[in-house]
């Protein structure tokens, strides 16, 4: 398929859209009905398996429960608890710190990256390139923490290099040091998430005309004037696909933490979804996991519409 | 627009699942039954014979070798003594077991023995919603209170609604025993012309002395955290002696805003800015640690004996390396961090209840112990005549945990001293370590999370 091809594939897109409208127009009563019933199969399904359980985690975040024996209501005093525990309110602005390395960065890196490809147009190896970035998004996470647990080791891959190229006074146990902990850990998500984003960024930018960039470097424009008037504004429906399903990795953040810190040096990379985890399972208060899992729900929730806010109407 | 119309929708759905829970009324946990005290045995038969053929459900969670053959063994030795009594053993790795048997106790055909897990998390959890038996008559019947030393039976031990461990009913019987104590490589020790320390204060003094030949003191990694419960309880035990420490971690006295802790605290904050433990210690796995000591890098390793293994064949062998309890001041009675396996139990449902106890007897008899002992494992008892190759860690172990059973000094984990202590303490020791909190910060986090525990969970 040609880009011309592609392009005008992209552009007829809304169509049936528009006319799935017009037609509902014509007989909107039957097809309230009929719908229902269509959507009822599922609707069972989704109340049964979704719908329910998170109606009984509502429940359970308003108990001081063990598990097994009968809970004490409490009613919102893990909330509470949740907001004003020093320990829990850390956790939330360590993830924070974690959206920057899991969403922004990722992002930006796989902006630069994706533009330079696009200028190189007919780079011999491209795709291998490619699948090597995309890597890390096949590997699973415990497998990825373990590796990157050596690179960070005092003896591991990224002091070696640092001794090579004589900073052996910036050398340090990353994961073991209360400064660079937070940091390593997410850096390691920021490798993990540059392979998504440039993969949805590629397919983004082969969607724009070429001769777009044609004109604009006729026009004169350089690198980074191509990049904000030509890349960037055709490229909003692969950002905010990019940036929910970063931020999104950023705010369940789970595997990594425990393969690599436990939440140590200290208190110094505890996330909630670890709390969670620490709460119900080691320390037998699940329902105050429970309410930080509430708590963590409605967080992503709430900032997947903010996302989606930003989006273009037309591409979501 | 159409998306704020599903929006709307789930909201409302979500809503009306929430009120239907609240309709419900159903408090978590109200299908159990509370009551602790109605599972006390009342006539106990102690002649399995006569209780015609039953099979007897046993879950358990040992699934290393050593232990794991010993079981099967004494099962076919438990069922060669009773015909009439078939064994279905289900073995479970820890973590598989722990949630699920939470479900399995509750039902109303549960397993017939179960192994506990001790600790406010499971063991306490299980006695406060009534769901295993009070082995007490069973321990009198049998005479369990003998075979097993006071401070093996306090750490099986938990009050009948669940708040305090360490005293009130025994619930659980455990067979195999673990310790902390201290490593020494024989080889690191002799190249620096210094004899195996006999005592913490002798440990102590050693410590420069290694530094200044350039070798490392003490091979310490604590990036799994658990370590820094055992590192503490290291420095701290000795000082408090056995029924001191008992007392403060099952909350009968004591404080952990005392001198004795300062001084524990003090010393590890000083081992870790003199450099006497591994560099970057908080990002070093303890295994690695291990390893490195096994290796002659290090002179001591403090740590349990589950390290045993891996300093071995890290290349200290079977006799390249020592292990010992060491007590304050030389002479002084053993006191070690450590526990039992396991705890044994019957579940308050079963129907089975004299037949489970009877294999639970068999299991921790001097057969049991013999047995385990044949299969390299550390009974919680060792039979008298227990012994290894002379000058084997094996046998440095074996003969340590001896002394320690006779001069009844086994102390429980100091992370039972509540349901939280455990992340208090890890996190508190790599910040004290760490150089980012001082000993009083650190004796004062501690100080708070163990006072302000109610009980229970």
């Amino acid at each position: 398929m040609t880009d011309q091809a592609r392009a005008a594939q992209a552009h007829t897109s809304p169509g049936p859209d528009g006319d799935g409208v017009a037609a509902t127009r014509r007989r909107p009563r039957r097809r309230d009905h009929r719908a229902y019933l269509y959507v009822a199969p599922a609707f069972v399904f989704v109340a049964a398996f979704v719908l329910y359980p998170v109606g009984q985690a509502i429940w359970i975040s308003f108990f001081r429960w063990d598990g097994i024996s009968l809970a004490t209501w409490v009613g919102i005093g893990n909330y509470v608890a949740a907001v004003t525990d020093p320990a829990l309110t850390q956790s939330f602005a360590h993830v924070a710190v974690l959206v920057f390395f899991y969403a922004v960065l990722p992002i930006v890196i796989a902006l630069v990256l994706a533009a330079l490809l696009q200028r190189a147009a007919r780079l011999r190896g491209a795709g291998i390139l490619q699948t090597l970035i995309f890597l890390p998004q096949v590997i699973a996470a415990v497998v990825i923490g373990v590796i990157w647990v050596s690179i960070y080791a005092p003896d591991g891959l990224l002091n070696t290099v640092l001794r090579i190229f004589g900073l052996g006074v910036a050398t340090r146990t990353w994961l073991g040091d209360f400064s660079t902990a937070l940091p390593a850990v997410g850096l390691i998500g920021t490798w993990v998430e540059i392979g998504l984003c440039l993969v949805l960024f590629l397919t983004g930018i082969s969607q724009i005309p070429r001769e777009l960039f044609e004109a604009a470097r006729v026009d004169g424009a350089g690198f980074w004037r191509e990049l904000f008037s030509v890349t960037l504004p055709a490229l909003r429906a692969p950002l905010s696909v990019a940036l929910t399903l970063t931020v999104v990795a950023a705010l369940k953040t789970f595997d990594v933490v425990f393969v690599t810190t436990g939440g140590g040096p200290g208190t110094s990379t505890t996330v909630p979804a670890f709390q969670v985890y620490n709460l119900a399972f080691n320390q037998g208060r699940v329902g105050m996991a429970t309410t930080i899992g509430i708590i963590l729900t409605v967080l992503v929730l709430l900032i997947t519409m903010l996302i989606r806010r930003i989006a273009p109407k037309d591409d979501l | 627009m159409h998306t704020k119309h599903t929006m709307k929708w789930s909201a409302a759905l979500a809503a009306v699942a929430a009120t239907a829970m609240l309709l419900a009324g159903c408090t978590p946990g109200s299908g159990q039954s509370s009551s602790g005290s109605t599972d006390k045995p009342t006539k106990i038969t102690t002649d399995v014979a006569s209780l015609g053929k039953l099979t007897l459900t046993v879950w358990d969670q040992e699934t290393t070798p050593g232990i794991s053959t010993s079981l099967d063994d004494l099962n076919k030795q438990f069922e060669a003594k009773y015909p009439n009594v078939h064994i279905d053993r289900v073995v479970r790795s820890g973590s598989d077991l722990r949630t699920t048997l939470k479900l399995a106790l509750s039902s109303s055909t549960p397993p017939d023995v179960i192994q506990a897990n001790q600790g406010f998390a499971d063991m306490a959890a299980y006695v406060k919603a009534g769901l295993l038996t009070d082995l007490g008559p069973y321990a009198s019947r049998y005479g369990w209170t003998k075979r097993f030393p006071s401070s093996q039976r306090a750490l099986d031990s938990v009050t009948p609604d669940g708040s305090k461990l360490g005293s009130g009913n025994l619930y659980g019987l455990s067979i195999t025993g673990e310790m902390v104590g201290t490593f020494y490589n024989k080889k690191v020790l002799d190249s620096v012309g210094l004899p195996v320390p006999k005592s913490m204060e002798e440990l102590e003094a050693d410590l420069p002395k290694i530094k200044a030949k350039g070798i490392l003191p003490i091979a310490f990694g604590d990036q799994d955290k658990s370590p820094a419960v055992h590192l503490l309880g290291i420095a701290l035990m000795p000082q408090l002696g056995q029924k001191a420490a008992s007392q403060l971690i099952f909350h009968q006295a004591g404080t952990f805003d005392s001198p004795s802790v300062h001084t524990a605290a003090d010393l590890l904050a000083g081992w870790a800015t003199k450099g006497y433990v591994t560099p970057g210690f908080n990002g070093v796995n303890s295994n690695t640690a291990a390893t490195a000591f096994g290796q002659g890098k290090a002179a001591f390793f403090l740590g349990g004996v589950w390290n045993q293994d891996a300093i071995q064949k890290a290349g200290a062998g079977d006799s390249g390396a020592g292990f010992t309890v060491l007590p304050q001041k030389a002479g002084d009675p053993l006191v070690a961090m450590g526990g039992v396996g396991m705890g044994w139990a019957i579940p308050a449902r079963s129907k089975k209840k004299d037949a489970a106890a009877a294999y639970i007897d068999f299991i921790s008899s001097a057969k049991g112990m013999t047995t385990l002992e044949k299969n390299n494992q550390l009974p919680a008892v060792p039979s008298a005549d227990a012994k290894a190759e002379e000058g084997t860690l094996t046998n440095d172990i074996l003969s340590t945990w001896s002394r320690l059973t006779k001069d009844n000094g086994l102390v429980a984990y100091m992370d039972w001293s509540t349901p939280t202590f455990y992340d208090t303490i890890v996190s508190n020791v790599q910040s004290l370590m760490g150089g980012t909190e001082n000993t009083a910060a650190f004796t004062k986090a501690l100080q708070a999370d163990y006072s302000g525990f109610g009980g229970g969970n």
